[in-house]
């Protein structure tokens, strides 16, 4: 069985047995996969300490006031999972392509994780 | 060896999936956070002006189709209970009035859509993490329910929900 089958087999059974929620979208580099907004020290450190997510936003369309509240609830002590959720489906769509496409230029790969 | 790539594969998506909707458990009973939107016509719409009617916060937006599927029902729903303190409030993610115009010219909605401009409200006063979301708010201003995802406003255990909100002041 090819891999990409068995990728799509165990997403299927992630959702049939643990219920998928409200997400953002995964972003993965450097063989490293997460989703955006989870509070994980790793992820902390290649968005936040590196200065990507700063200069991600700071290259987005999105208004000024979501980008400073997008990097505080990534990146500050008030990091939340819940409000990036929240923040990232307040983006109208052409925001959210324009997002993901700018963590493009950036050599992130989206929504695909490395097995 | 293909046993082992579905388990690291599983591993992975389950430690990648995100929160649930334990939200909704937590804040039930707790006050409903006030805000104050204008609705299309300019007027001002303030959830403490409704206490002592039961209120439903509707949080939509125009490019999410299953949001759009329930306003119907919702607008009947609104129609046969106003006259007995039952309020709604549809409010929009969608920052503009253009988009919010041309649903109400193929769904003619009577009660009032409020435009959230900055995402206050939708992001740190209700933590809105799905579309659509309905939250339902007591006589007391307290949130009774909130519900992710489409609803059908016109079958009987909604209505009933809404009967008992509006006169014990209990979900069923």
């Amino acid at each position: 069985m090819k891999l990409s089958t068995r990728l799509i087999t165990a997403a299927l059974l992630c959702i049939l047995f643990a219920g998928c929620g409200p997400t953002t979208f995964i972003i993965s580099k450097d063989h490293r996969a997460y989703y955006l907004g989870r509070k994980s020290e790793s992820l902390h450190t290649m968005l936040c300490k590196s200065g990507d997510l700063e200069q991600i936003l700071s290259e987005t369309i999105m208004p000024d006031d979501l980008k400073k509240e997008l990097y505080r609830f990534n990146c500050t002590e008030e990091r939340s999972k819940e409000k990036v959720i929240s923040l990232y489906l307040f983006l109208t769509p052409e925001e959210k392509e324009d997002f993901k496409s700018v963590f493009r230029r950036y050599g992130y790969t989206i929504n695909y994780v490395p097995c | 060896m293909k046993l082992l790539s579905y388990i690291i594969c599983l591993t992975i998506l389950l430690v990648l999936q995100p929160a649930g909707l334990s939200r909704a458990a937590t804040e039930q009973n707790t006050p409903a956070p006030d805000f104050e939107l204008i609705d299309l016509a300019g007027k001002t719409h303030r959830l403490a002006d409704y206490r002592g009617k039961v209120v439903i916060i509707n949080f939509w937006a125009s490019w999410c189709p299953e949001c759009l599927e329930e306003m119907p029902s919702l607008d009947r729903l609104y129609t046969r209970f106003s006259k007995q303190d039952l309020i709604v409030l549809g409010i929009t993610s969608d920052r503009k009035k253009d988009p919010v115009l041309e649903v109400l010219k193929k769904i003619p909605v009577t009660y009032p859509l409020l435009l959230e401009t900055g995402g206050g409200v939708f992001i740190r006063k209700y933590i809105v993490i799905g579309l659509p979301t309905t939250v339902l708010v007591d006589r007391r201003g307290f949130i009774a329910e909130r519900i992710v995802g489409r609803t059908d406003f016109g079958s009987a255990s909604f209505s009933k929900k809404i009967q008992e909100l509006l006169h014990t002041g209990r979900t069923p």
